[in-house]
């Protein structure tokens, strides 16, 4: 199933799903540098370039669930390629190359959000109303596919909601697929408290799924759905349309 | 199936209950999956590249010299560390540097030769030094609170900055070792003695590398041979003893090198060793006569270049003899003695800047008062000193 989380054999694969996928699926084992990562560190440019084609996937996509499309993401990914660039002397294979990635990511996207905090926003700037989402070919009908990513669009904003440190953990953890321990290493945090996050950060979540009613909605059709049930039930006509 | 790996989608850290009702949770999952179905938005991540790397270069190029730089400052760096990890291992092959063997001076940072004129060396916040004309003089050891010199040949003339840091500023002539803290001081190599004059502070002079040895206090002088004996007896030595070069002396800038030969036979410190004589007279070290007007003139009167000399010894004769002092009190004073000679080269005025006491003036202004010099005005800074 495409987005389902399973955790692979071998220390070498991360959580490969039919979309998306984590950062540094090749990641060798800590203390086993990539020797791509050694070519990099001797100056060669031609490895960082291979080291930014093979990333720069994984990469956009963390910086796209960390910030919506509320932002420029051509320069945030710049961004933190460049701090890759210029950090990558250090990394001594003590964590995953895809853990420190995610730390410099994290890293980035936490400043960018920092930054555009203290940047006026002008009327032209505001992006709540900017259409970000993609049209996906996910085999509903137009209207069942607008619905959908109506209710994709309004959990994007619930997630906005949260406070920085819950979210960063719930997207690391739910749409990135990183481990509590790999987490814990890359916001600097014990595992207990990336727990104690993650719980609240989907708590909070319920409650505001109450106040989207969208969200509201959707939610109440799983209450009479058979338990340990995922599957998105049929929707009756008129529903969510009224 | 579960939408995490290795924590419980409804509880922190599996102690409480699902944060929300089931249907809830459930719509939670399916929209955590929807979500993450979510394509990225396509980027230009060619742009992103050929931007980005257009930053790095630029960045490596503001960098080269820098880096340049820095490598430099390594290489010097281990080479220091590698001069000085030498330098440590042939002290501990050889022992302290100064060690009472006598190979121990084998160190040497920079050497000082004076052959044709005076050269000034300034240690800074320890003090300055000038090795006077023919001297040859090695630095030995120079650190931020100390420093060594061998003085090889000749004579040199040092002002230390007083601190209470034992051997900061130390002479070895030969196995002689003048050690000070803070002083002015003169030392002389010649043949197979050494001659010490102290002007200010105390010096300790003794064989290199023993604990004990004579105390020089200003203003004193005595010869010593090559081992740190002291020959004879010391003798008291005038407040002129320093060199214009020496920068921060309150002392006369007397041309103290080139003067012309005082009458050595005032010069009994050494009785015992001729040569001492002719040095003492050769560096103008003169000794102070037990009474006024006993430096007798060689020429029919006193040129330029002794006459501050002269003038400075007989007042401290007269300091130390008029001062009327109780025992173990002593005292310093300091002033100028402005003397005018004549068209006839007689003494027509004589005057000091700051008073001394009447008694002190008076012995001075009588023993100068037959004397004959150059035309013109003269002045002597003097810092006269009492007791020994």
């Amino acid at each position: 199933m495409a987005g389902v989380l399973a955790q692979q054999p071998g220390p070498s694969v991360w959580f490969p799903r039919a979309s998306g996928g984590t950062i540094g699926k090749a990641a060798v084992t800590p203390n086993e540098v990539d020797p791509l990562v050694v070519r990099v560190q001797k100056g060669d440019r031609a490895a960082f370039q291979q080291l930014f084609a093979r990333h720069r996937g994984d990469v956009a996509r963390l910086v796209y669930r960390m910030l919506g499309g509320s932002v420029d993401l051509d320069d945030v990914v710049q961004e933190v390629f460049l701090q890759v660039h210029r950090s990558i002397g250090d990394f001594r294979g003590d964590s995953k190359l895809s853990t420190w990635l995610h730390r410099i990511t994290v890293n980035v996207v936490l400043m960018t959000r920092r930054a555009a905090r203290c940047r006026p926003v002008y009327s032209a700037e505001i992006t709540d109303e900017t259409p970000h989402l993609l049209p996906v070919d996910s085999g509903l009908a137009p209207d069942e596919d607008a619905h959908r990513r109506e209710r994709v669009r309004a959990f994007q904003r619930c997630i906005e909601k949260l406070a920085e440190k819950k979210r960063t953990v719930f997207v690391l953890h739910e749409l990135e697929g990183v481990t509590a321990t790999e987490i814990a290493e890359i916001v600097g945090a014990p595992v207990l408290t990336v727990r104690t996050r993650l719980f609240y950060a989907r708590k909070e979540l319920c409650e505001l799924m109450r106040e989207e009613p969208t969200l509201a909605a959707f939610a109440a059709r799983f209450a009479s759905a058979k338990e340990g049930d995922t599957t998105e039930p049929v929707r009756s006509v008129g529903e969510e349309t009224s | 199936m579960t939408s995490s790996n290795d924590i419980p989608p409804s509880t922190p850290s599996g102690s409480q209950g699902p944060p929300g009702s089931p249907g809830e949770a459930r719509a939670l999952r399916i929209l955590i999956e929807q979500l993450r179905d979510e394509p990225t938005p396509p980027l230009d991540f060619d742009r992103i590249e050929r931007s980005m790397m257009a930053q790095l270069d630029a960045e490596r190029r503001l960098e080269q010299p820098r880096r340049v730089g820095v490598s430099r400052l390594v290489v010097a760096g281990v080479v220091t560390l590698a001069v000085a990890a030498g330098a440590m291992l042939l002290m501990r092959e050889k022992g302290p540097l100064f060690s009472p063997s006598r190979g121990s001076m084998a160190q040497q940072l920079r050497s000082i030769d004076a052959t044709s004129a005076d050269q000034r060396v300034t240690h800074v916040g320890i003090g300055s030094w000038v090795a006077e004309r023919g001297a040859k003089v090695r630095i030995v050891e120079e650190s931020a609170d100390r420093v060594v010199l061998a003085l090889d040949e000749g004579s040199l003339i040092a002002e230390v900055i007083p601190k209470p840091i034992p051997d900061r500023f130390v002479v070895i002539a030969g196995h002689t070792r003048v050690a000070v803290r803070g002083t002015i001081f003169r030392v002389v190599r010649e043949g197979d003695h050494v001659d010490v004059a102290v002007t200010r502070g105390v010096v300790a002079v003794g064989a290199e590398g023993a604990t004990s040895g004579v105390s020089l206090v200003a203003p004193r002088s005595g010869t010593f041979d090559l081992e740190g004996k002291l020959r004879g007896e010391t003798s008291v030595v005038v407040p002129t003893l320093s060199n214009p070069l020496l920068q921060g002396t309150d002392a006369a800038p007397t041309e103290v090198r080139t003067a012309d030969p005082i009458d050595a036979s005032a010069s009994a410190n050494t009785p015992a060793d001729s040569s001492a004589q002719a040095k003492t007279e050769s560096s103008s070290t003169v000794t102070s006569p037990r009474g006024s007007g006993s430096v007798p003139t060689k020429s029919a009167w006193l040129d330029e270049a002794n006459l501050q000399a002269h003038h400075a010894s007989i007042a401290a004769d007269c300091f130390r003899r008029e001062a009327h002092l109780p025992a173990g009190v002593n005292v310093t004073a300091t002033t100028t003695l402005v003397v005018t000679f004549d068209a006839n080269h007689r003494v027509s005025a004589s005057s000091f800047r700051s008073p001394l006491a009447p008694a002190v003036e008076q012995c001075i202004q009588a023993s100068i008062s037959g004397e004959k010099g150059p035309v013109g005005t003269f002045e002597t800074p003097l810092r006269l000193v009492t007791g020994d």
